[in-house]
């Protein structure tokens, strides 16, 4: 049998001797400093949460982790450098249920029309393996483990150190592993290594604390952490109307488990095509800002692409307005579990109202931009090129809601780097940006074309190109262009994969097929740039064009 | 009180004091299984099946049966009858000889237990060499080897571009595999090995039990990086030349015997991946590979760049100077990088590469850019079997596959006298997509021969047997391999489990 060394019982950090330490020290502290406690009837447990702790909400797909609680203080670790950061300790309950539902790993089947369901079935083997493959704060290892039993429930306690490469500074974690009664329960305090000494007696004080209370039910496969479904749905295959259905039923699906999910002290609203959860205490004052900035996005977008997926339902988006940055990083933090129908409608974000709360804004913003396209027309928000894509982000991060309306301001930087690009003769012109491929977009000097791109785009919607007879269109036509052209291309694909085509016979066949293949691939993308922009501006003459561009350039410098 | 607890251990009722151990040269370790002596070997005995394994593979084995003597003449019967037992040429008493075999079997079995219990990251094991301060996991057999390689290294690389001295050991944190590498090391993805280049440095590589070779060229890599920043270091090298330096440097190998370290060898895996490019229709331009910024070009046709430049004495001594001169030339106009340290960026690079090698004119820089292709097209060849392995991966693998290809460089590893049981099994599974049934078996069993112990070898052999009607039999190698490792599994047993 080969050897799994991570479960080789050792007493070599907690050594017999270390381990009367312990007990003892266990019994000279406090005997809880718990205010509260969290229940759980459903995996059958309570245990005692610190003093002052918050609970944080559990991401709506999370399928592992059960609990999670937040220290309301922050440690800090300075390095060698002198550069500081904060952290504050925080848990989380994870639960490996210990039956395995019959049958393959991993099983595909059709779950209705134009559906199916993929389902993994206990991706991660224990505590260890969901540590390895989840965890990335930085390098770790086991620095001791021990078997106990508290309350008469077989306990593995585990003493990791986090240690190489971290983000925060040296860590601890500190996980006991209850085993009970077919579901292992993994309790883990994560805290900085300076932390440690001054946390321990309430991380183990609060570990000691856990009981078995009875529990509702029986854990089936309905309720079972471990097993992952992925479904997908054709939704191409549908009709506008069908998909409007579906996305409805999704969309009141995720709301209403949204909702279930919620801690006691956060507060939820409907407002208009939003739903807004709110931890921020301060009676939605911050929510209704970031509601407004949402919803004046979301109004500009309908209205400057109406032909954009024409009569495609878009989700209501959820925004969650965290406490604190601390408190959206620890809602964050997840088993990676998350599927695409949570997060990918929810935008989380943490109440801030100075500087960092403009970068809160733009997250927004772009959040708000994604969900939109995604569900107007996903094709062709992916098939944006370089030029548009990045230009458009980067606009759309701009902007700021006043009232209803949208405000768009360049960023200083943004004239700057132009201005001096300008000085060295060093500006991309419009026609040649909008025919860069990424390979070329993202070379040397990428900081001009990026600032170029968000000039010309808002140039072009909100500037003086979108006023002008010649330009006010531009950007509306590039799209219906670029929606013909991969429309095209597909079903120029599809054709040829239905016809027979002829393997290679010999290496030298097979070097040429090669060479044709990966050249198609770069010139494909180079075609679509080329033939789009053909068809958006094939009729200008030069006379348009040094229009054009004298009135651009105007705009930026 | 440590030792104590170990001895407890060993002795409690429950404890495989008479359970067979296997421990083997690459590291393995196999507890719990029933091994039985024979010739050339030991057989290791499961439920669905017995396994051979040659004894070139052994470190160790301990087998319970080893301390009961067993006459096989009528004299060592009448001997035994007298109640004494051969032992290492004399007949002594019986239980005399169960003694020191005992005491010799736990020896044997505490040295295993110890290379257990220092794969363990908190229980590793700590040496000081001349250069290095060594924390490893790996077993000491063959840390030995690698830690007297860098040794060498250091000194040969130190010598020729004239490092200053006086700097204290660096860190080498060496795994025992890619999975503890990632864990500990705290670093994901590709990345196979890394220097930490800001204090406290380290270097943080695994030892791949698959492929030594590419251990010990991933150890150069990084090491060089190290000396590098030895040059100076309050300077961090641009991505080119120090990547394609460090590439250069990795393709290195050390004859003990004479005590000699040859640089500058081919690096296979990367000549692969420039002829892939190549036979896409991509010829690297020499300003875009050392203008660019942090490209992946870097390891491979940057690495061709150097190996092209390191061989022609001319330009290998303008290439020094070059490598030299970005740290310290006053020409050369330098970016602070963060962290204390200063660069140069690409554009500057290329400004000073120009000026060290003498490329005045645009001609000139046409000139030494076909020189350096024709080195690639003309003087670079795949020399070693692990090179053909590596490049039969590529075409077998990079979009779209040339199978037509990969089958050949298989055959040519193979011919080549490839020891390597991936490349069999790769080769097997390649020739079962095409419905090759018998050919692909064949190469399981070699692959099998070569490394016996490997699940998939069985688990795969096991689909193929089914394929060919043998589902029974086919079965029970499935059932081997899961035997084996636990936790291997197959997806796709359809042609097992299906009528």
């Amino acid at each position: 049998m080969r050897i799994d060394r991570s479960t080789i019982r050792t007493t070599s950090a907690f050594g017999l001797g270390s381990a009367l330490g312990v007990l003892l020290l266990l019994v000279m502290l406090a005997p809880s400093v718990q205010a509260q406690y969290h229940e759980d009837d459903r995996f059958g447990y309570k245990i005692g949460i610190p003093n002052g702790w918050q609970q944080i909400p559990i991401q709506v797909d999370e399928e592992w982790i059960i609990a999670k609680y937040l220290c309301d203080k922050a440690t800090r670790y300075t390095d060698d450098q002198g550069f500081s950061s904060d952290h504050k300790t925080d848990m989380q309950v994870i639960a490996f249920i210990d039956k395995v539902t019959d049958g393959p790993k991993v099983e595909a089947k059709e779950t209705g029309e134009n559906e199916f369901t993929i389902s993994i079935n206990n991706p991660f083997k224990d505590y260890p393996d969901y540590l390895r493959r989840t965890f990335n704060e930085g390098g770790w290892f086991e620095n001791g483990r021990e078997e106990r039993k508290v309350g008469g429930v077989d306990v593995t306690c585990l003493d990791i150190k986090v240690e190489k490469l971290t983000r925060s500074g040296p860590m601890r974690i500190t996980t006991w592993i209850f085993h009970h009664d077919g579901v292992d329960i993994a309790i883990q305090f994560q805290c900085l290594e300076d932390g440690y000494k001054k946390q321990r007696g309430l991380i183990l004080g609060s570990l000691r604390s856990f009981k078995t209370i009875p529990r509702t039910g029986q854990l089936g496969p309905a309720d079972q952490t471990g097993t992952r479904r992925i479904t997908i749905t054709k939704m191409d295959k549908l009709t506008p109307d069908q998909r409007r259905l579906q996305r409805m039923e999704l969309e009141k699906q995720l709301i209403e488990k949204t909702v279930s999910r919620l801690p006691n002290d956060w507060e939820h609203a409907e407002v208009g095509n939003f739903l807004l959860l709110d931890h921020a205490d301060d009676k939605f004052k911050f929510a209704k800002k970031i509601l407004t900035q949402a919803q004046a996005v979301m109004s500009w977008l309908e209205k400057t692409f109406p032909e954009v997926g024409e009569g495609e339902y878009v989700r209501s988006p959820i925004i969650r307005v965290c406490k604190d940055y601390d408190e959206e990083k620890a809602f964050r933090k997840s088993s990676g579990s998350s599927g695409w129908s949570g997060m990918g409608t929810e935008i989380v974000v943490h109440r801030d109202l100075g500087f960092a709360g403009e970068y809160e804004l733009q997250w927004v913003n772009r959040r708000v931009m994604d969900i939109w396209f995604q569900d107007r027309d996903r094709e062709l928000y992916w098939a944006l090129p370089p030029w548009l894509g990045t230009g458009l982000r980067q606009f759309i991060g701009s902007a700021e809601a006043k009232g209803k309306r949208l405000q768009f301001r360049p960023e200083s930087w943004e004239t700057t780097t132009l201005k001096i690009a300008a000085q060295k003769r060093e500006l991309v012109a419009p026609r040649e940006l909008m025919r860069l491929s990424s390979g070329d977009f993202l070379g040397e000097s990428v900081s001009i074309r990026v600032h170029s791109a968000t000039s010309l785009v808002r140039f072009l919607v909100a500037g003086p190109g979108a006023r002008n007879r010649l330009t006010k269109d531009v950007l509306p036509d590039y799209l219906e262009n670029l929606k013909a052209v991969i429309t095209e291309m597909e079903e120029k694909d599809k054709a040829e994969k239905k016809t027979d085509s002829e393997d290679p016979t010999t290496e030298e066949e097979e070097e040429e097929q090669f060479k044709v293949e990966r050249e198609k691939w770069q010139q494909r993308r180079q075609e679509i740039l080329d033939q789009v922009f053909e068809l958006t501006f094939g009729e200008w003459s030069d006379a348009d064009w040094k229009r054009f561009e004298q009135a651009y350039y105007k705009s930026i410098l | 009180m440590t030792s104590l607890i170990l001895c407890f251990i060993l002795l409690a009722p429950n404890n495989p004091v008479d359970e067979d151990v296997l421990c083997l040269k690459d590291g393995r370790i196999y507890e719990e299984l029933k091994l039985e002596r024979v010739e050339g070997g030991v057989k290791a005995k499961f439920t669905n099946g017995d396994i051979f394994v040659p004894d070139r593979l052994i470190l160790e084995s301990i087998v319970a049966g080893d301390v009961q003597f067993q006459p096989e003449t009528d004299e060592e019967k009448a001997m035994v009858e007298k109640g004494l037992v051969l032992y290492e040429g004399e007949w002594i008493k019986a239980n005399k000889r169960d003694r020191l075999m005992k005491k010799r079997l736990d020896g044997r079995r505490q040295a295993i237990l110890d290379m257990k219990e220092h794969s363990l990251w908190r229980n590793r094991y700590k040496e000081k060499t001349a250069h290095f301060q060594w924390e490893y996991t790996i077993p000491n057999h063959i840390f030995e080897e690698y830690r007297d390689l860098m040794e060498v290294y250091f000194t040969d690389f130190a010598k020729k571009w004239k490092i200053p001295g006086g700097a204290s050991p660096l860190v080498v944190c060496f795994y025992h595999d890619r999975d503890a590498f990632h864990q500990i090391g705290g670093i994901k993805g590709g990345v196979i090995g890394y220097f930490r280049y800001v204090e406290p440095w380290e270097l943080n590589i695994f030892y791949d039990r698959t492929d030594p070779a590419l251990t010990e060229d991933v150890m150069f890599h990084e090491a060089n990086h190290y000396l590098q920043k030895l040059i100076d270091v309050q300077f961090k090298y641009p991505h080119f030349p120090g990547e394609s330096l460090a590439e250069y440097y990795g393709a290195s190998s050390y004859d003990p015997k004479k005590k000699k370290l040859e640089v500058g060898l081919i690096q296979e895996g990367r000549l692969i991946e420039i002829q892939t490019d190549i036979s896409g229709g991509e010829m690297m331009s020499l300003e875009k590979l050392i203008r660019a910024d942090r490209m992946y070009e870097h390891y491979t046709w940057g690495w061709a760049l150097a190996h092209f430049l390191m061989s022609d004495k001319k330009y290998e001594k303008k290439f020094t100077l070059f490598f030299k001169g970005l740290a310290h030339d006053r020409k050369i106009k330098r970016v602070d990088h963060g962290g204390g340290l200063s660069s140069v960026e690409p554009d500057e690079v290329w400004k000073a590469f120009r000026r060290y090698l003498s490329l005045t004119s645009d001609a000139d820089v046409k000139e030494l850019e076909e020189k350096w292709h024709a080195y690639i097209q003309e003087k670079l060849q795949l020399v070693t079997s692990s090179g053909y392995e590596k490049a039969a991966f590529a075409a077998s693998s990079t979009y779209p596959p040339r199978p037509i290809k990969a089958k050949r460089l298989f055959q040519e590893a193979i011919e080549k006298g490839s020891k390597n049981s991936l490349t069999y099994h790769r080769f097997a599974e390649m020739l079962y997509g095409e419905g090759d049934t018998e050919k692909a078996l064949e190469l399981w069993n070699q692959a099998i021969a070569l490394d016996p112990l490997n699940a998939a070898f069985y688990a795969a052999k096991g689909k193929a047997l089914g394929r060919k009607g043998q589902k029974e039999e086919g079965k029970k190698l499935v059932a081997l391999a899961q035997e084996l490792d636990p936790e291997f599994y197959q997806i796709d047993l359809s042609e097992l489990f299906s009528d």
